[in-house]
């Protein structure tokens, strides 16, 4: 077990999961700082964990192959994308959703319409993406270790 | 023979005092002398459709009423400066002479500029060939209504206890999905704990900014306000929420809303139809945006010391109950 990539993959999963609690407001600063999951906000709440577990597991594992395996970085951009979309959805009223409408203007408004209208299909599929990754790389790394081994045992 | 507008915080009365072939040659005049003596009039200042009411007016395909709604948009923002008289109950008349639709066909065919048309009834009026009575029974409404630094004259209907020590102010926008959640399951908590309670009174402010149905759902709440039902509509608002720019919150869905709680549609979309309530979303917006609103929602809870705290997010009631006591030991 190599500890260092243990806490790599809390260090990603804390990175995204503190962000987007802030952003879809369940962990509210002003006037108090107070976590708060209403049971009407619990599926969304339980996606974003996912969300963030998978990506911190993806993410942990690529870097892994990356240096190790010197593997393709094709997975850790799917890995990524799967991040981003799920991070993406549901951010809308607050305060990300008129930073994006007043940054990029029309195609802002156009990007935060979508990704709120969408919140569920987008966390699905996001969530379908990363677990669809995280199987991948594991079934990659079984095989490039074995194959490793049968190398060094020649 | 006058003109009544009748406003929801005004009533104003024009009487005519002059015969119909004088009244004429002094619109003539006033029209040429108008251009002369007050240029403060600028085109852009008069929006189009004020424009078409009057000819659709002159040529009897409106009726009366909705060409008035437009000299009442133009009397509400200042366009139009109507000298104030004394009350005359007496004059009070409900028709417009038949020269003024003469003018207004020759405006609407630019035979006679903006500045021209807005000028002529102007001097009309300061001249007293026709006079305005102002007899303003809801003065209060016009009147810069605040709460600390907060101007609530164009809020929505307060709920509370009016006396109450605490306001809560709430910005909001209806395609916002969190606004809906927190409107439908933390707002009753809300009122049963602190407002009913008498300790405080709420406000709601439209800060639309989530696309043109956000505003134009600002809008039809108080085209169902002017009918006594801005609670009914609101609350129905909330319900139906359902995305951004998806159709729930457009002219036909508005107007069916207002439909299923049964108000006078015909006056609901006439309202709706002339932006009746553009100019008061747009103060409630500024009013947030002043007060460095960027999403929504966002409470303010002001007490009667204009001490103001803030409240960002969908937050549940036990919150805005610590924030009110907070500001009670101070």
């Amino acid at each position: 077990m190599n500890i260092r990539y243990i806490f790599l993959a809390i260090a990603i999963f804390l990175s995204l999961y503190l962000p987007l609690i802030i952003v879809t407001e369940f962990l509210f600063l002003d006037p108090y700082m107070f976590f708060y999951v209403p049971a009407y906000q619990l599926p969304n709440f339980i996606s974003i964990v996912i969300i963030s577990a998978l990506t911190g597991l993806v993410l942990s594992m690529s870097v892994y192959r990356i240096k190790f395996l010197q593997a393709s970085t094709k997975k850790l951009r799917s890995g990524l994308l799967g991040s981003f979309l799920g991070a993406g959805a549901g951010a809308c009223c607050g305060g990300v959703g008129i930073a994006l409408i007043s940054i990029f203007g029309a195609v802002g408004s156009t990007a935060t319409t979508f990704l709120t209208n969408f919140e569920i299909p987008i966390r699905l599929l996001s969530i379908g993406i990363l677990a669809f990754t995280y199987l991948m790389i594991v079934k990659d790394l079984n095989r490039e270790c074995n194959l490793n081994f049968d190398v060094k045992e020649k | 023979m006058g003109i009544v507008f009748k406003l929801k915080t005004q009533k104003f009365v024009i009487k005519n005092k002059l015969s119909f072939s004088l009244r004429i040659t002094l619109l003539a005049s006033i029209l040429i002398l108008s251009g002369i003596f007050a240029q403060s009039v600028s085109a852009q200042e008069i929006p189009p459709w004020v424009k078409n009411s009057a000819g659709w007016w002159s040529e009897d395909k409106i009726k009366e009423d909705d060409f008035v709604k437009g000299i009442e948009f133009l009397i509400q923002n200042e366009i139009l400066k109507i000298p104030q008289t004394q009350i005359s109950e007496t004059d009070k008349s409900n028709n417009i002479p038949s020269w003024v639709k003469n003018s207004a066909g020759w405006w609407a065919k630019d035979q006679i500029s903006n500045s021209d048309f807005v000028n002529s009834i102007q001097y009309l009026i300061s001249q007293q060939i026709i006079t305005v009575t102002n007899f303003n029974q809801e003065i209060k409404k016009l009147e810069i209504q605040k709460i600390g630094t907060f101007d609530i004259s164009k809020a929505g209907p307060v709920e509370g206890n009016q006396d109450a020590l605490f306001s809560i102010i709430m910005f909001s926008d209806y395609q916002c999905e969190k606004c809906s959640l927190w409107f439908k399951y933390e707002k009753s908590l809300l009122t049963k704990d602190v407002i009913n309670s008498g300790k405080a009174k709420f406000y709601h402010i439209d800060f639309p900014f989530l696309g043109e149905d956000s505003f134009l759902a600002a809008e039809s709440s108080f085209c169902a306000d002017d009918q006594d039902r801005y609670v009914d509509y609101q609350k129905l608002l909330y319900q139906k929420q359902n995305g951004i720019n998806n159709g729930w919150a457009d002219y036909d869905s508005l107007v069916g809303y207002a439909t299923d709680l049964g108000l006078d549609i015909e006056q609901f979309e006439s309202c709706l139809l002339w932006d009746k309530h553009k100019l008061q979303i747009k103060h409630n917006k500024e009013v947030g945006s002043v007060h460095g609103v960027v999403g929504t929602p966002v409470f303010f809870i002001v007490n009667s010391d204009d001490e103001t705290k803030k409240i960002t997010g969908p937050q549940p009631s036990m919150i805005f109950q610590k924030v009110i006591d907070e500001l009670e030991s101070n």
